[in-house]
Parts: structure tokens; sequence; C-alpha cells
């Protein structure tokens, strides 16, 4: 165990501030990681509802929108969300450990890197669902109205710098624990 | 390291406990061990300057170099 993780930041005004904003997005977090699946499940669950799915054209499969198909698209809609729920929650523990004043700590980095790489899939799931829910959405509609639709759109892309950065963020978090652990050795 | 620290010397000299002269400078307990102990990668000069002052010594009577130990990277 290295000092950094034996030792919390303490004392520091900016520590503190740093440790109630840290509070308050772990909070922020955890309602995000719960409203995410209830939200998809009232856009897609909820008889009457014409939702749109990443450039799929709803008017053309609303008519024929069955309990079935609903639910179907919903669970395949539900992987890449699951996925940034996860990502979400494990930013809410690395937001806790920043809270706890454990700022340049192993778990910190994990937890970065983790959030990192479930941001990675999220986005790369979204993109592959893409097709498979415009197929589900659009295999009972007459010969020549059926679809497949493939989209990446300023979101996955953004999806993906975000990851990208964070995972750069954990390496260099990684740098500053072993400064961090340097500074701890220095009475 | 070729940095040996006679902490122990001059608190005995002194006549002096640990825990007051970490109460003195203001650092833990656990650190002046790991300081006794040379167990630091280094000291700061405003924490020599306070060791110093509670001890009435100068830095060379709590420092000592040993020639032909490697530095620790």
């Amino acid at each position: 165990m290295s000092l950094s993780q034996s030792l919390p930041f303490t004392g520091f005004p900016r520590m503190d501030r740093i440790r109630s904003v840290s509070r308050i997005m772990r909070f922020a977090c955890l309602i995000a990681a719960a409203l995410l699946p209830i939200a998809l499940a009232a856009l897609w669950l909820t008889p009457g509802s014409s939702p749109v799915f990443d450039g799929i054209d709803s008017a053309t499969v609303t008519e024929n929108l069955t309990f079935l198909k609903r639910a179907l698209v919903f669970a395949l809609a539900l992987i890449p969300t699951a996925l940034a729920v996860m990502a979400l929650l494990r930013l809410s523990r690395v937001f806790a450990g920043y809270a706890a004043g454990r700022v340049f700590t192993q778990d910190a980095i994990d937890g970065l890197r983790a959030t990192a790489w479930f941001a990675v899939w999220a986005t790369a799931a979204r993109i592959a669902v893409t097709p498979l829910v415009s197929v589900a959405l659009t295999y009972d509609n007459a010969p020549g109205q059926r679809m497949v639709t493939l989209a990446i759109s300023s979101d996955n892309i953004f999806g993906f710098v975000f990851a990208l950065t964070l995972l750069v963020i954990a390496w260099v978090m990684s740098e500053a624990r072993r400064i961090a652990d340097d500074l701890n050795q220095i009475v | 390291m070729p940095i040996i620290v006679t902490l122990d010397v001059m608190l005995a000299r002194r006549k002096m406990k640990a825990k007051d002269l970490a109460a003195e400078v203001g650092i833990t307990e656990q650190n002046l061990s790991l300081l006794r102990t040379g167990k630091v990668k280094g000291v700061r000069f405003s924490t020599l300057a306070k060791i110093c002052r509670s001890l009435e010594c100068s830095p060379g009577e709590i420092l000592d170099y040993e020639p032909g130990a490697e530095p620790e990277e």
C-alpha cells in the first residue's frame, strides 16, 4: 500500500472545494444512472409514444408498433444504456473517493480508466445496435419499406473523444499519483 | 542512501523526547519516526529549520554523509 493511498489529502482550501463539488457530482451521477433506464423504458414501453432512435424515422414504424416490438427494441436499446449506467456508477465511486479526500489513489485511477472503457463500449454498442433497432422496427413493413440504418452521429464521435480524453486523464493521474507518493515521503 | 540521519543522537544529547520534538516542529510522530529511521525521501528546509531551532543545532549535526552508498531513485 502506498502512502498516498493511506493518507487522504485534507486541510487544503482548494481540496475542500473539490470535496464538496465531488459530493454533488456523485449524487448527479447516481441520479443520472437511475433515470437513464427509466427514461428509456418510458420512451419505448409507453403505449402511444413515438420514439426515435438515431435517425430512424419513427413515422414509418409507429403505425404497427406492437408492445412486443417495443419490448424488443427496448431490450436492444438497453445494451448501450446499461453500459452508460455502468460508466456513471463507476464515476460515482470515483467522486465518492474524491469527496473523502482520496484523490491520487490507485482506486481513483482505476475508476477513471474503467469509466472511460465503459464509455467506449457504450458508444460502440449504440452504433452497433442502431441497425438492429431499425430492422426490428421495420421488419413487419411491406416489402420495399424495410430499413437497415447505420448511423454515426456527432454524439457518437463526442462519446469516443470523451472516453479517450478520460483514458489520457487516467494516465496523467497515474503519473500524478507517483509524484504524490514522492511528496508524501518528504517530511 | 548515503545521507544518514543522526537525529536520535541529538535527541539523546538534548534529553528530549521524540514526541515533544514532533509537537514543537509540527509534524506527526509517525513522520518523525520515518525521518529518524531514514525512511523518507527528503526533508523540507522549513522542517529542517524547525528541528534545528528546537534542538539548538545545525543541519550538519543531525545529517551525515556516508561515501560509497548508492543514492535511491
